[in-house]
C-alpha cells in the first residue's frame, strides 16, 4: 500500500459530499420523473431480419454493413480471482436472424492478432457470448450459478489460426530444433490431455466456436453439442468475430430463442498480448437481445430481468422523497467513514455502464 | 479465503481453502553435500515421463548450480524479488523457537498467499518466458568469486562456492498451483499428498505455472494443458510388480548415484500436523534432528522435499533459502547423533519405501574431532521396515571391506 498523499486526502473529503449530493438528485429525479432505474440503462441489442445468406466463415461480409450496432462497453473482470482484463474497453455488436438461424456479430480494436498459444507466455485472444442457459432464468452473468445455468460461445484467435495455418508442430514452434525420434509417437498414452478427451488438446476441431456451458466460477465445461459455427478474422487493427446457430435447438442446457421475444446476452473479451485468460478478461453484463421487433411492455416482466433489475410499479414518487430525507444522514456518516477509507466507491454494477 | 496453520512458519496463514490433510504425505530427503549432478535422476524422469512430443523443455525433476543456475532461470530469485516488492523489507522471522510445532521460529513476512491478494490473484507470482525455460542446467559449476583459485578454500564456510540444488514438485501441503488454478482442475489426493493436475479439465491458463513458487507446473504447447511432476504415483502406489504391492520410491529417488535421496510417506493427522513418529526415517531426520530443511519455506506452501543444506555455503544465503534452521540443520549433519549416523545409511539401500527403521547398538569404531567436539563413532546396524511391517534392508554404519583373495587379483 502506498501512503496517501495529502491530494488524495482531499479528494477522498470531497468524494463523499459529491456523492451524496448526486444520489439525491438521482432519487428526486427518479421521483419525479417514475423511471425504473438501471432498467432504463440497459441497451437493447435488436437482431434484425435477414434475407441474405449470413456465412459464417467471414466476418467481414457485407451483409453486416446495414446490421443495427451497438456499443457495450466492458470493464476489467474484478469479481473473482483471478481478477485481470480491462485492455479492451468496448465491443460493437451486431446480430442477425433468419427464419433458422441467429447471427451475432462482436468486433473490437485489438492492436495485435494474438493467435499462438505455442510459447510458456503466449495467450490468445478470444470472444464470447453468454446467453442463459434456461429460458425461465436470467442467471447472474458472472458465469452463472448453480441451478442457473449459463450457456457460452466462445472464439479463440489460436483455434482460428489452426484451422488456416495447421496446428504448430514442435518444428513449427522452433524451426531450428532437432529431435531424433519420440518413443512412443503416436501412442495417445503419451498425450494424456488428448486420451481424455480434453476439448482443447486436439489438432482440428469440429467448429472453431466452442460451446460450453457453466455453473458459476471454476463450472466452465465444454458441452457434447458443439454447433455453433462461426470464425473471425482480423483487419485494419479490429478484430470481427461472427457467431451462428440454429435458434431453437430443442436441447435443455442449451440457449433458445424466439423471434419476437427478448432473451439476454453478455460479453467478454480477452487480449492474449495483455496476458488474458480464464477470468482474466474485459466483461459487460447482461444486456436484453430482442430478435426482431418485440412488444417490449408484454415481455419485460415475464421473461428477461437482468440481476438488479427492478420491478416496475414501485410509487417511485414516495421512495423518492424519502430517499432525500434519509440520505443527508447517510451522508454524515459516509462522511466519517471518509475520513479513513474512500478505497472502492463505485459498485462493479454499475461501473459497466460508464462511458 | 481460509486461515491453516504452516508449522513451517510457526503460524497461522491466509490460503485459499480449508485445511484437508492427506492420510499419508509424500515427503523426501535431500542431502545437497553428496550431490554430484551427475543428473541421472533428470533422465531417469526424462526417459520415464517427458519424452513426447511438447515436452521437449520440460524436465520434472531437474539439478541446477546455485546460486546462479535456475530452471526456469532466475525462478527463485524473481519469485524472492516480488515478494519484497510487495512487503519492504519486512521478509523477516523471529528468533525464538516455538516448539516442535513452530520448529523454526515464526515467519513475520509475507506469504505469496498474504500477498497475492494486493493484486488480485490467490498467490503472488510470475509467468516464465520460453527463453527461461529453454537451458534447464545453465551456469553449471559456475562459482561465486575466483578467490580460491589463488588461496584454496577452507571451511566452515567458503568464499568460493556454488552448490547443486535438486529439485522436483514438492508436493506442497498449501500447493500455490492448486489454489491458483480456476478451474479446481488440480488436487492433492488423500492417499498420499501428491498433487495432479486433472487433463481432462484443465484449459491451459497456466495460472499453476505462474502461481508455484518453485516453477515446477510447466505447460505443454502440444496438449496446451499444464503438466507437472506425478509424483510416480503408480510407484508410490505400490503398482509396480517389482515390489508385489508395497510402496515404491519415485524414478528420480530410486536411481541416484550417489545416495543422497531418501523418500517415502509421513503419516498425518486430521489436522495437518505431522503423526509423531520418530521411527520413521523421514519424521526422524526432519522433525527429530532437524537436520532436513524445507526450501524457501517463506513462500508459505509447506513444501515437502527437505534438504541438508550445503555446509561450505555463506550461511546468510542458506538462511534465505532454508529458513532461520540452517545452521542448526548444519550443526546437526556435520556432528550427527549416534541415531542419525544410522538413519543416514538408509539412503538409497532399496527401491521399497522404508516406514520405519530399528537400530541395534554395535561397537564404538572411532572417535574423532569435528569443530573442537568429540564425535564417537559406532558400528550400529540399522534396519528398514516396509508399510507391512517386514524387513526390507539391513545395514550398518561401517561399510563392510571384503579384500580379494590373490587367485581373484585380476578377475571381474
Amino acid at each position: 500500500m502506498q501512503p496517501a498523499t495529502s491530494t488524495r486526502q482531499d479528494n477522498r473529503r470531497l468524494r463523499a459530499p459529491a456523492a451524496v449530493l448526486l444520489a439525491v438528485a438521482a432519487a428526486v429525479l427518479i421521483g419525479l420523473f417514475d423511471v425504473a432505474p438501471v432498467r432504463s440503462q440497459i441497451p437493447i441489442l435488436e437482431a434484425a431480419p435477414t434475407s441474405v445468406a449470413v456465412p459464417t466463415d467471414d466476418a467481414w461480409a457485407t451483409v453486416w454493413n446495414d446490421a443495427p450496432s451497438l456499443r457495450v462497453p466492458l470493464s476489467a473482470q474484478d469479481i473473482a480471482f483471478p481478477y485481470g482484463g480491462g485492455a479492451v474497453d468496448a465491443v460493437t455488436v451486431r446480430s442477425l436472424y433468419d427464419e433458422e438461424r441467429l447471427y451475432i456479430s462482436i468486433e473490437w480494436a485489438d492492436h495485435s492478432a494474438d493467435d499462438s498459444v505455442s510459447g510458456a507466455a503466449e495467450f490468445s485472444d478470444a470472444a464470447a457470448l453468454q446467453f442463459s442457459a434456461d429460458p425461465l432464468k436470467t442467471p447472474p452473468y458472472t458465469m452463472g450459478s448453480p441451478g442457473a445455468p449459463v450457456n457460452i460461445w466462445q472464439w479463440k484467435a489460436v483455434w482460428q489460426a489452426d484451422a488456416e495455418r495447421g496446428f504448430p508442430s514442435t518444428t513449427d514452434r522452433y524451426p531450428n530444433t532437432h529431435v531424433d525420434g519420440y518413443p512412443g509417437e503416436g501412442n495417445p498414452l503419451y498425450n494424456p490431455a488428448a486420451h481424455l478427451g480434453n476439448p482443447l488438446a486436439p489438432r482440428t476441431h469440429a467448429s472453431l466456436i466452442e460451446n460450453l456451458l457453466a455453473e458459476g466460477f471454476g463450472t466452465l465445461t465444454s458441452l457434447d453439442v458443439q454447433d455453433v459455427e462461426g470464425s473471425g478474422a482480423w483487419r485494419n487493427d479490429r478484430w470481427r468475430v461472427v457467431f451462428a446457430r440454429t435458434l431453437a435447438p430443442g436441447i435443455d442446457g442449451l440457449a433458445s430463442f424466439e423471434t419476437h421475444r427478448t432473451a439476454v446476452v453478455a460479453f467478454a473479451v480477452w487480449d492474449g498480448a495483455s496476458g488474458d485468460r480464464n477470468g482474466q478478461k474485459s466483461v459487460a453484463q447482461f444486456i436484453e437481445l430482442d430478435i426482431g421487433p418485440v412488444e417490449r411492455v408484454a415481455v419485460t416482466d415475464e421473461q428477461a430481468q437482468p440481476p438488479g433489475t427492478t420491478e416496475r410499479g414501485i410509487p417511485w414518487v414516495a421512495l423518492g422523497l424519502i430517499l432525500s430525507a434519509v440520505l443527508p444522514l447517510l451522508a454524515m456518516a459516509a462522511i466519517v467513514f471518509y475520513r479513513t477509507d474512500a478505497s472502492d466507491i463505485g459498485q462493479p454494477a454499475q461501473r459497466n455502464w460508464r462511458h | 479465503m481460509a486461515n491453516v496453520y504452516n508449522w513451517q512458519l510457526g503460524r497461522d496463514m491466509n490460503y485459499r481453502f480449508d485445511p484437508a490433510a492427506p492420510t499419508w504425505q509424500f515427503a523426501a530427503v535431500f542431502n545437497t553435500n553428496r550431490c554430484l549432478a551427475c543428473q541421472t535422476c533428470t533422465m531417469a524422469c526424462k526417459s520415464t515421463w517427458t519424452f513426447s512430443e511438447g515436452q521437449e523443455d520440460m524436465w520434472w525433476n531437474n539439478v541446477e548450480t546455485k546460486p546462479y543456475g535456475g530452471y526456469p532461470r532466475h525462478w527463485d530469485v524473481k519469485t524472492l524479488d516480488l515478494l519484497e516488492q510487495a512487503n519492504p523489507g519486512g521478509q523477516t522471522w523471529s528468533e525464538d523457537a516455538g516448539g516442535p510445532e513452530a520448529p523454526y521460529g515464526s515467519y513475520e513476512g509475507s506469504t505469496i498467499f498474504d500477498a497475492g491478494r494486493s493484486v488480485g490473484q490467490h498467490a503472488l507470482g510470475y509467468t516464465p518466458t520460453d527463453e527461461e525455460w529453454a537451458s534447464p542446467n545453465i551456469h553449471e559449476d559456475s562459482p561465486v568469486s575466483q578467490g580460491a583459485l589463488a588461496k584454496g578454500v577452507t571451511l566452515p564456510v567458503h568464499e568460493t562456492w556454488f552448490f547443486y540444488l535438486q529439485r522436483l514438485c514438492n508436493h506442497c501441503s498449501y500447493p500455490a498451483c492448486l489454489s491458483a488454478c480456476p478451474r479446481n482442475a488440480i488436487y492433492k489426493r488423500e492417499e498420499d499428498g501428491i498433487v495432479l493436475i486433472d487433463q481432462e479439465r484443465c484449459r491451459g491458463y497456466r495460472k499453476c505455472v505462474e502461481q508455484c513458487p518453485y516453477k515446477k507446473p510447466m505447460y505443454r504447447a502440444d496438449s496446451r494443458t499444464s503438466e507437472k511432476c506425478i509424483g510416480c504415483f503408480p510407484r508410490v502406489e505400490g503398482s509396480d510388480p517389482l515390489t508385489e504391492g508395497l510402496p515404491m520410491e519415485t524414478r528420480c529417488m530410486a536411481v541416484c548415484p550417489g545416495q543422497i535421496r531418501l523418500q517415502g510417506l509421513v503419516s498425518m493427522e486430521a489436522d495437518g500436523s505431522w503423526t509423531h513418529d520418530p521411527d520413521n526415517p523421514l519424521y526422524y531426520l526432519i522433525r527429530e534432528e532437524q537436520m532436513a530443511l524445507p526450501l524457501y519455506p517463506q513462500f508459505g506452501t509447506s513444501p515437502n522435499v527437505y534438504y541438508f543444506p550445503p555446509r561450505w555455503v555463506p550461511r546468510p544465503y542458506l538462511r534465505q533459502m532454508f529458513g532461520p534452521g540452517a545452521d542448526r540443520a548444519i550443526e546437526a549433519y556435520v556432528r550427527p547423533s549416534r541415531r542419525a549416523q544410522a538413519v543416514l545409511q538408509l539412503f538409497r539401500v532399496s527401491q521399497s519405501i522404508i516406514f520405519s527403521f530399528e537400530v541395534i547398538d554395535g561397537e564404538k569404531v572411532n572417535e574423532i574431532n569435528v569443530n573442537g567436539k568429540t564425535m564417537e563413532i559406532f558400528n550400529d546396524t540399522v534396519i528398514g521396515y516396509g508399510r507391512d511391517g517386514q524387513e526390507i534392508v539391513r545395514v550398518t554404519v561401517i561399510e563392510p571391506q571384503f579384500e580379494r583373495p590373490d587367485q581373484f587379483l585380476n578377475t571381474i
